[in-house]
């Protein structure tokens, strides 16, 4: 065999891995943070919503943090998820509870939202937590059109 | 420690190497110190069987630790479910980073050493009288103590990595906005930088393999007088291509092959994508061949290999093409349909 045939061969083998590989890669379809690429826990999961229309999802609220201070693309608002019911709501309406109770273990985020203040207090009582400002006030102004 | 399948691996192989490599390096010190220039031919032909068996230890002995380094890899993916914060690779390392990073550092030089010192070996060989057996014996030596300390420093890995520490995310590293790999670039080429990082991936890479064909197809490596001119510069282009990808990867391609525009952490693509380890493994075969063929004209340089060395340089660049070439298909093709 020629050298060059045994290269041909090696790069069609390459050419093949490379594709089922990706094609694979492809066929995941799991639910990933844009930011870290942990999969998402819906009752964590946080969605920010750009202007137009798409919405960058997050594995937690440490994540969307981290991921609107660092970029630059028009948001239109935020949606967080009440903790005890699952329902989407505004970020801006909820409340924000710093308890020992991490989410994520990949970035230990402790950070959770409640739409009822009540929820939030119990949550803080029950695991030595305190209400916190809403985080995202400090770098997410709300779009005003 | 944490005990899995891949810590046992990691441990054998590492208290084997030790074994065989204290005996190798011993060997090869005797027999270095006995060999003299102007020693006679049955003195040279007992040292030289002596010498047979250190160099079949050293085969077997490097040949384990050549496929040590991507067992290294396996391993500590392997342990990412029982650390605590982390996600990849990386949070692995940072269990005990005084040991892992320079581990990481060592890996790819015992890998460079251990393929020269084989090649070095295969042209003896192939040679009549064995005409390099000194310098294959000295540089086994050297070689030998290098195996020895990434062997022990598998051990010191494995049991090091306690299941209790609380490590952070890749993030924090990888993702922020001042990381070195966002910054250089962008100092030197503004804030487009993103934009061009890409196709400075490729030329750099057509560069290098455009080279190397271009010498090896000119007949230039056939030449001796110049032929360690080339090949000086086929390392100084493999070095600005390995900065090169470096950026890259970091900045572009492992956002674009994860499908996370903002995180930027190569470790990911080794647990992410079934074939990473073949293309960075295709990668720097082909980066290392420069240097390795570099080598051969440096070490293996003797009236008897005369015409024997510009045929393995010849090999070895070629395989470097083709390794070079077929990581950077692989990446295209990941680019493409991904």
């Amino acid at each position: 065999m020629s050298k060059w045939f045994k290269t041909g061969i090696f790069l069609i083998l390459i050419i093949a891995v490379a594709s089922g590989s990706a094609i694979y890669k492809k066929s995941q379809r799991f639910e990933k943070c844009d930011f870290d690429g942990v999969h998402i826990k819906p009752i964590y999961r946080v969605d920010a919503i750009l202007k137009n229309n798409d919405a960058k999802r997050f594995d937690s609220i440490y994540c969307a943090y981290m991921w609107l201070s660092e970029n630059k693309e028009p948001i239109s608002h935020i949606m967080v998820r009440d903790e005890v019911t699952g329902e989407k709501i505004d970020a801006s309406i909820a409340y924000y509870v710093d308890s020992e109770i991490i989410t994520n273990n990949v970035n230990n985020n402790r950070v959770h939202a409640f739409l009822k203040l009540e929820d939030a207090e119990r949550h803080a009582k029950s695991y030595k937590g305190r209400i916190v400002k809403n985080p995202f006030e400090k770098i997410f102004m709300p779009y005003k059109p | 420690m944490i005990i899995n399948a891949f810590t046992i691996i990691l441990l054998f192989f590492a208290v084997i190497s030790i074994v065989l490599g204290a005996v190798t390096l011993v060997s090869a010190f005797l027999i270095v110190s006995r060999w003299k220039r102007d020693m006679t031919n049955e003195r040279r032909t007992m040292l030289e069987k002596k010498a047979y068996l250190a160099l079949i230890l050293a085969v077997v002995l490097l040949g384990i630790r050549m496929i040590n380094w991507p067992i290294f890899y396996i391993t500590l993916g392997s342990y990412i479910p029982d650390i605590t914060g982390a996600m990849c690779i990386y949070g692995v390392t940072q269990v005990a980073p005084a040991i892992i990073k320079p581990m990481e550092f060592l890996k790819p030089v015992v890998f460079f050493l251990i393929g020269q010192w084989l090649i070095i070996y295969i042209i003896d060989k192939t040679a009549k009288s064995y005409p390099l057996m000194k310098k294959k014996l000295f540089f086994l030596l050297i070689v030998s103590i290098f195996v020895i300390a990434d062997s022990i420093g598998d051990i010191a890995v494995a049991f090091s990595m306690d299941p209790n520490t609380v490590v952070s995310c890749c993030t924090v590293v990888f993702d922020i906005a001042d990381r070195p790999s966002a910054m250089i670039p962008q100092s030197i080429l503004g804030p487009v930088y993103k934009n061009l990082i890409l196709p400075l991936y490729y030329v750099s890479n057509l560069i290098l393999i455009g080279y190397m064909a271009g010498i090896y197809g000119l007949g230039r490596l056939k030449v001796e007088d110049k032929r360690r001119l080339f090949l000086s510069i086929g390392v100084f282009l493999a070095v600005l291509n390995v900065i090169t990808v470096l950026l890259a990867v970091i900045e572009v391609i492992a956002p674009r092959l994860l499908n996370l525009p903002y995180h930027h952490d190569p470790y990911d693509l080794l647990t992410e994508m079934p074939d990473a380890g073949i293309f960075f493994a295709l990668f720097i075969l082909g980066i290392f061949s420069t240097g390795w063929a570099f080598g051969i004209d440096m070490i293996a340089r003797h009236d008897e290999t005369k015409g024997l060395l510009s045929g393995y340089v010849m090999k070895t660049y070629w395989f470097g093409i083709v390794c070079l070439l077929g990581s950077l298909l692989m990446i295209s093709i990941h680019l493409t349909i991904g």
